[in-house]
């Protein structure tokens, strides 16, 4: 019995008569591009662990610093990429977007992951403690918090329309966190310290030369990483979706035999 | 004041965390191929 439901418009006829949508293959990192991230993380760490120089004061372990503030960093960039895939889903209704705010979510959330990780681990011999409810420490827990509802309304949140239209809403508040974490050393009394890279002095302007190129490398290597995840992320989502609508098109008419 | 330890510990749970989330991507677009694979050939079947 054929059926009478309107097309998908993101499905195309196969032609074996099976429907698929765009190539997910498209998406995937080229082995330039990964070997390329490969190689920078590789001359990031050394040049963490044997360029920088040793800090007077806090000694070895400061060098946790270089994967601490790119991480920062680029969950900053993934929050970005979220904010304005969320605004152009709103505005367009484009499913692609919403498949971008998937996959920038979910990858912001393991470098979110990486800074809540390694800053405990950096304050507790400097600061003597694991954690404070300070102002940075919160704001970007929050986020990290954004990040996890995000996901978790994604895995369970009801039909893919509605749920693509709360995660963009909620891609765009996440978005509104971004100042208060990067402002709160300068708004609130902190035991956070106050930007090194991103100063009124200009950029990098507290800190050594050496030091500067060394956190700089790490954050072209967590760009670079972020880039490859992101693209293999995207194919997941894209493979996913291919299979829900192939899926769809065969519960259209339960009547027939396979 | 060094502390090595906090350094490793740093540094080891932040490759571990990506190298973990690569393997289960890796594994998520290897298992989404093989149902499309199977859809497929329920989709052929269906059409002949």
């Amino acid at each position: 019995m054929a059926s009478t439901s309107p097309p998908d418009p993101n499905l195309e006829t196969h032609p074996s008569g099976a429907m698929e949508v765009d190539s997910p293959v498209r998406t995937s990192p080229s082995p330039g591009l990964i070997a390329v991230a490969a190689a920078a993380m590789i001359a990031s760490l050394y040049a963490a662990l044997l360029y920088a120089p040793t800090d007077s004061f806090q000694g070895n372990v400061q060098r946790i610093f270089y994967t601490h503030v790119p991480a920062a960093l680029t969950m900053y960039v993934a929050v970005t990429l979220i904010f304005f895939a969320s605004i152009l889903y709103l505005q367009k209704r484009d499913e692609r977007w919403d498949e971008v705010g998937a996959a920038a979510a979910e990858v912001g959330a393991l470098f979110g992951t990486v800074v809540m990780i390694t800053g405990p681990l950096w304050a507790r011999p400097v600061w003597g403690t694991w954690w404070t409810w300070e102002a940075r420490l919160t704001s970007t827990f929050v986020l990290w918090l954004i990040f996890i509802a995000y996901l978790m309304l994604r895995a369970y949140g009801g039909s893919p329309e509605q749920v693509a239209r709360f995660c963009a809403v909620l891609g765009i508040i996440g978005f509104l966190d971004l100042p208060i974490i990067h402002f709160s050393v300068i708004w609130w009394r902190t035991m956070h310290p106050q930007p090194v890279i991103m100063t009124e002095e200009g950029l990098g302007a507290g800190l050594p030369g050496s030091m500067l190129a060394t956190v700089a490398l790490g954050l072209v290597a967590a760009l670079l990483l972020f880039t490859v995840l992101f693209r293999h992320r995207l194919r997941v989502e894209r493979l996913s979706r291919q299979l829900l609508a192939m899926r769809r098109s065969l519960d259209l008419s339960p009547g027939e035999d396979l | 004041m060094d502390n090595f330890w906090y350094l490793f510990s740093a540094l080891a749970l932040a490759w571990a965390v990506v190298f973990f989330y690569l393997v289960t991507l890796a594994r998520r677009a290897r298992d989404l191929k093989q149902q499309i694979d199977v859809v497929q050939a329920q989709l052929e079947r269906k059409n002949d």
